[in-house]
């Protein structure tokens, strides 16, 4: 490729990282939702962009993933505290927060996230070519491998109640209250995801997009609604200039947050959460430290590896919003353009890197002046005008309805990872061949 | 003096004579305890890593992307016979080098677009697959308006390097071009 070109194109991805960076503020806020966003606006001023060579707003759109998928944990790590009075589970990084070491979290999940664009930087250039071969040897036995990964959500689901009833029959109905509530999210949230991926209501001009509004209304919008209910103070946070680290915890949390991005790039509808319940069960990591370096593995590897392998020649998997948003004006061919999109990723991942670690110190002066209740609100009020601009009225509806499924498990401490078969359930039974057969036996077709 | 010390884990201060520390991970005052009894974060410097530490290893990491960028500005697909392009390779990308030996154009009214085609000719051929030298190369829409406007469009005669995805099946071939920089007239001495 040119040099000016490349040039160019690690021009337009920094500015995407630097947009990302303005956008990882707003609590809540999705990667993919920003993408949407910019392609609204991409395709509404479309002739200004015409004479532009197509490799500069995807290297835009790349700077966009790397800086969001390093940085957006870096506000609901410090705005958003778990109260116990909605949460039965406190996991590692809202732990941090109470006990003050929220930027040594931070600097935990950064360094999970520097593990992962390092492994990219390597195995995807040297060794990505074996990508087309597993991609091949899975595509036959993924509806069963999704199966399992349902079977095995639904197993590890246990009471949470402690067994405090003055009778065995009210013990008996508190510690399977919660458990079947997760079943039955993990049922309704599959009729919804049978009904977006057979009869979708949300406006053709963006179908593109039809994912999102579920998404923010199981996800984004109850996590903002439980904050703005919090009553928790959050301390005072420690800039810690050194944090406990050790070889083993790098490579353990590493080793679990790699295999959780790959598996999670490489099945359809798993999401970098059950993928690392998944691999840090497989790989047996323990502690606070291995699963926030594996978080920030995962993360990094699903968001932007999978994406490297859209642009991989032979191999061209399009897995999550980004690369299916790229593909709507971009077809990767070479290996340069692959080799230039792999060098970007790993200079913006590493500059974004060194972010974090102002990044976390200008969200701990923000948490210190603003109360984080108005930044959920705002957070909110930000989500749902995006959804409504990019999705219409349909898609506030379908928000609407979403949101009274994600706030359940929440009401019933259960598990928000069952919220995800709104994905699981219809790939699983399109990829069996009988999608179509269930939902025309539930009325969808 | 001690407090150094004690984070680096070689004394242990008498009781009397603890020194005023805090935690380096959570900033609480804990005099020499090795681990904080309020976060349990190990003091010693040994289980500890710098920031400035990490920074150097994501200067080493960037170093690599540099590098990935630098090989991609040299990095040149290679030529392929046109005689050895068959069906196993469709959807991928390839490059052939030859004479023009035929052009084609129409617009293609059902989508209003211009299409202009060539055929590409380099005399090689495979006697196991019967596959001959000769390759359709299809240029549509804005690409062809770009070479039009660059007066690059390929004439018979004119040696050309041509890079695209390729489309193959049974009893045909197909070059599509997808960018006008794929294509690289080496020889303008058509008619």
């Amino acid at each position: 490729m040119e040099p000016m070109l490349i040039l160019s194109c690690l021009v337009f991805a920094l500015a995407g990282g630097l947009i990302a960076a303005a956008a990882s503020l707003i609590p809540g806020l999705h990667i993919y939702n920003v993408i949407a966003i910019t392609m609204s606006i991409l395709f509404a001023v479309e002739h200004l962009f015409a004479g532009l060579d197509p490799m500069l707003m995807t290297s835009f759109l790349i700077g966009l993933v790397v800086g969001f998928s390093l940085l957006f944990t870096i506000a609901s790590q410090y705005f958003q505290p778990c109260d116990d009075s909605y949460r039965y589970i406190m996991l590692p990084h809202e732990k941090y927060l109470f006990e003050g070491r929220a930027h040594e979290a931070v600097v935990l999940g950064s360094v999970g996230a520097l593990v992962a664009v390092l492994a990219i930087g390597i195995i995807f250039p040297f060794f990505g070519h074996y990508a087309a071969f597993f991609r091949d040897l899975l595509r036959p036995h993924l509806y069963w491998i999704i199966g399992a990964v349902i079977v095995f959500l639904l197993m590890t689901e246990w009471p949470k109640d402690p067994g405090t009833g003055p009778t065995p029959a009210k013990r008996m109905l508190d510690g399977w209250g919660s458990i079947l509530m997760g079943y039955f999210c993990f049922g309704i949230a599959g009729l919804l995801g049978m009904f977006i991926f057979h009869r979708t209501v949300i406006p053709v001009d963006s179908t593109f997009q039809s994912l999102m509004p579920v998404f923010v209304g199981l996800f984004a919008i109850p996590s903002q609604l439980l904050t703005l209910l919090a009553t928790v103070p959050i301390p005072s946070q420690n800039v810690c200039r050194t944090i406990e680290l050790t070889g083993e915890d790098v490579i353990r949390g590493g080793a679990s947050g790699l295999v959780a991005g790959l598996f999670s790039g490489f099945t359809p509808a798993v999401t970098p959460g059950p993928a690392l319940l998944l691999s840090g069960h497989a790989t047996v990591t323990g502690g606070d430290r291995q699963f926030i370096i594996g978080g920030g593995a995962g993360r990094v590897m699903y968001y932007v590896g999978t994406l490297l392998f859209f642009f991989m020649p032979g191999v061209f998997l399009r897995r999550g919003g980004a690369a299916i948003n790229i593909s709507l004006f971009f077809t990767p061919e070479t290996w340069a353009q692959f080799l230039t999109i792999a060098g970007l990723l790993v200079l913006v991942g590493s500059i974004s890197f060194v972010g974090s670690l102002g990044y976390s110190r200008l969200a701990r002066l923000i948490v210190a002046k603003v109360p984080y209740k108005w930044l959920s609100a705002g957070g909110m009020v930000v989500m749902i005008a995006l959804v409504g601009y990019v999705t219409g009225w349909q898609g506030l509806a379908i928000m609407g309805v979403a949101t009274l499924i994600g706030i359940i498990p929440n009401l019933w401490h259960t598990r928000r990872i069952n919220l995800l078969a709104v994905l699981l359930v219809p790939m699983f039974l399109n990829m069996w061949g009988v999608g179509a057969d269930v939902a025309r036996w539930l009325g969808f077709l | 003096m001690a407090a150094d010390n004690v984070h680096q884990g070689n004394a242990t201060p008498s009781a009397d004579a603890l020194p005023d520390i805090s935690c380096p991970s959570c900033g609480r005052d804990i005099a020499a305890a090795p681990v904080c009894p309020y976060c349990c974060a190990a003091t010693a410097s040994a289980r500890r890593v710098t920031e400035r530490c990490l920074i150097g290893w994501a200067a080493l990491v960037a170093l690599l992307g540099i590098g990935l960028l630098v090989w991609s500005a040299f990095v040149e697909t290679p030529v392929t016979p046109i005689a050895r392009l068959e069906h196993k390779g469709a959807f991928l990308h390839f490059r052939v080098q030859g004479k023009v030996t035929r052009t084609h154009y129409f617009k293609a009214r059902y989508r209003d677009a211009d299409v202009f085609s060539f055929f590409v000719s380099d005399d090689s051929s495979d006697e196991t697959t019967g596959q001959t030298g000769t390759i359709k190369v299809k240029v549509e829409g804005p690409v062809y308006q770009r070479l039009q406007e660059e007066k690059r469009v390929p004439r018979e005669g004119d040696s050309v390097d041509v890079e695209g995805t390729l489309y193959a099946g049974e009893g045909f071939r197909i070059l599509s071009l997808n960018t006008p920089d794929m294509l690289r007239n080496t020889d303008k001495g058509g008619k």
